[in-house]
């Protein structure tokens, strides 16, 4: 039994007519027929189309619902070979050759809700509850930064002890701790949805992204995997994106958890959310999808037996389908995969991936794995420099650039610039910069020496000599000392 | 033009720095024909937010400006302000969006 503070909290957060302002004749963005129909429609999609399908991705446009079917419905293996290179090929277009690198760090995992796959859901008695106190948090950074992180997303279980006060009071103390020359630029956060007064107070903390997964976009499936709790509320999850952006938090991140539902089914929901954002807000959708794959978790069996598993075959195609579906959006592969299906993945397309990941409670300052206090296990246990190191033998730069939201380029603006296919004029300076940092003060010798090439490579690939001088010069103050030089 | 950027101030008495700054920008770029601009409101210690303009996509040496605590603005090309006017133009956009 809740106790009735908890029960009071519950019963304030959700606000009905910040739901209801955001939908389209009385209906959410889901219209799961029309979806369902058109998957049905585009069924043995030929080959002339599938490739003129490739052309408009490739011109970074965003694709139609029909589009996106006829892709998902392919079955020609050869198509997909095609269609993952011109994956890559998108992802160099709009962000060149660069990785950005983020750490996840779990700040608490109280939690009102009662997912059936979660290894936090309230009913869960193996899991072992903590929320970390601004000490506890203060030597969390400290460890990640002492690894060379500049790049967090903090995530937060549903429940009033990590309400939002807490929750900002833990951005100003990761945005404050310094250790050395490293410290946290940016930080993103993954949080239960909020009304759109709660998320001001994110906003004017200095949040990075908001991010909230929608975990699956079929309605069905949705109630049945959220009995109770406020996450049960479908229509609040499904409009906290629109919330955060009407709150001025212009960089939002949406996801799909993929296992729960047919996944051809949650990329169509993923493309819905995308269009519906971009109507109504000036053409400014989600600024990074992620597509987790359901792992297994303490005491929840769901995770390893429910039907709708995604296997690595299929994770391929569905990452692929993304990227030319919203072909200007960042796209995120976590650490929930193995380094063998990220080191193959991570060519279709994505942008941004984690390392030396702890997803435990406290974990990343013990510098152990605790299982107990984890939301589920991780697939992917390399170092950071490691999966450096991995990347560059990849010939992937590693990037922990945050110049973006710190100079105005955020929102409409970014989107503006990356739907040109030309925010990588930006990420590649910014990625040699940020990573001449990391070589100097965090890498083993034995990834300097495997890795350095990439800044000569990556150097010489800049498109005019100006760029190069005003890098040069930047490069040269990074020597001398200096730290956080961006354009 | 600090004079004319403050008149500006005293017909958007009482409105905020988002309802003001499209008329700073406009006053700008009529005495600066040319001029790349990009506004922020600045949120914590780190977040410089989007609110008007676009500038340059690429620009190696923009010229960044805090005015107080809640405002900034990126100009990609300050050269086509004279040196001795621009610190006057600063000055005046800070009081504005004080």
């Amino acid at each position: 039994m809740e106790s009735l503070a908890v029960k009071q909290w519950m019963d304030s957060v959700i606000k009905p007519e910040q739901i209801e302002k955001y939908y389209n004749h009385g209906k959410d963005f889901i219209d799961e027929p029309f979806i369902q129909e058109t998957l049905l429609k585009t069924r043995q999609p030929d080959k002339t189309r599938v490739r003129e399908i490739m052309a408009k991705s490739l011109e970074l446009q965003r694709l139609d619902f029909d589009e996106t079917a006829a892709l998902l419905n392919c079955t020609d293996e050869n198509l997909w070979q095609e269609m993952y290179a011109t994956g890559l090929q998108i992802k160099h277009k709009v962000y060149g050759r660069r990785i950005v690198f983020f750490a996840p760090l779990y700040v608490s995992n109280d939690c009102v809700n009662s997912c059936v796959y979660c290894g936090f859901r309230h009913e869960n008695k193996e899991t072992i509850r903590h929320r970390l106190t601004m000490e506890e948090l203060e030597a969390e950074i400290k460890a990640l930064v002492s690894k060379g992180h500049k790049r967090l997303i903090m995530v937060y279980g549903e429940h009033p002890s990590s309400d939002v006060n807490y929750i900002a009071e833990t951005l100003k103390v990761a945005y404050a701790t310094k250790l050395g020359n490293g410290e946290i630029r940016r930080v993103n956060v993954n949080a239960a949805p909020m009304s759109i007064e709660d998320l001001k107070i994110l906003r004017d903390v200095g949040i990075g992204t908001f991010q909230v997964f929608q975990e699956t976009y079929h309605h069905a499936t949705y109630k049945k995997m959220h009995p109770r709790g406020l996450k049960s509320n479908m229509g609040w999850r499904l409009y906290a994106s629109h919330r955060a952006m009407d709150a001025g938090v212009d960089d939002v991140g949406i996801g799909a958890l993929f296992g729960l539902a047919d996944w051809k089914f949650e990329v169509m929901g993923l493309l819905a959310h995308t269009i519906d954002l971009e109507e109504k807000f000036g053409g400014v959708g989600p600024h990074t999808i992620s597509f987790p794959r359901m792992q297994p978790a303490t005491n929840t069996p769901f995770a390893e037996r429910s039907p709708n598993l995604v296997d690595n075959d299929t994770f391929k195609k569905l990452v692929t389908v993304i990227r030319l579906s919203v072909p200007y959006t960042g796209m995120i592969l976590t650490a929930r995969e193995t380094a063998e299906v990220r080191n193959d993945v991570i060519n279709v397309g994505c942008s941004q991936i984690d390392a030396d990941s702890n997803i435990g409670i406290g974990a990343y300052s013990k510098d152990k794995v605790e299982h107990n206090t984890q939301q589920f296990e991780l697939g992917d246990q390399r170092s950071l420099d490691e999966a450096i190191r991995d990347m560059a033998k990849m010939g992937y730069i590693t990037s922990f650039c945050t110049a973006d939201y710190r100079c105005g380029r955020t929102g409409g603006c970014f989107m503006g610039i990356a739907k040109k296919g030309n925010i990588h004029n930006l990420c590649q300076p910014n990625a040699i910069l940020t990573f001449k940092e990391y070589l100097l003060d965090y890498a083993s010798e034995k990834t300097r020496k495997e890795a350095s090439y990439l800044i000569d490579k990556e150097f010489e690939a800049l498109p005019n000599d100006n760029i190069k001088q005003t890098v040069k010069a930047m490069l040269d103050r990074i020597e001398a000392g200096e730290r956080d030089l961006f354009l | 033009m600090q004079n004319r950027l403050l008149s500006i101030l005293d017909n958007h008495s009482g409105q905020s720095g988002e309802d003001i700054i499209p008329s700073l920008d406009q006053c700008l770029k009529q005495a600066y024909p040319g001029l790349q601009t990009r506004w922020s409101r600045v949120y914590g210690r780190r977040r410089w937010a989007h609110i008007y303009g676009g500038g340059e996509i690429f620009c190696l040496n923009p010229l960044r400006v805090e005015l107080g605590a809640n405002y900034g603005l990126y100009i990609d090309n300050p050269e086509l302000i004279p040196p001795g006017e621009l610190d006057t133009i600063i000055e005046g956009l800070q009081q504005a969006l004080a």
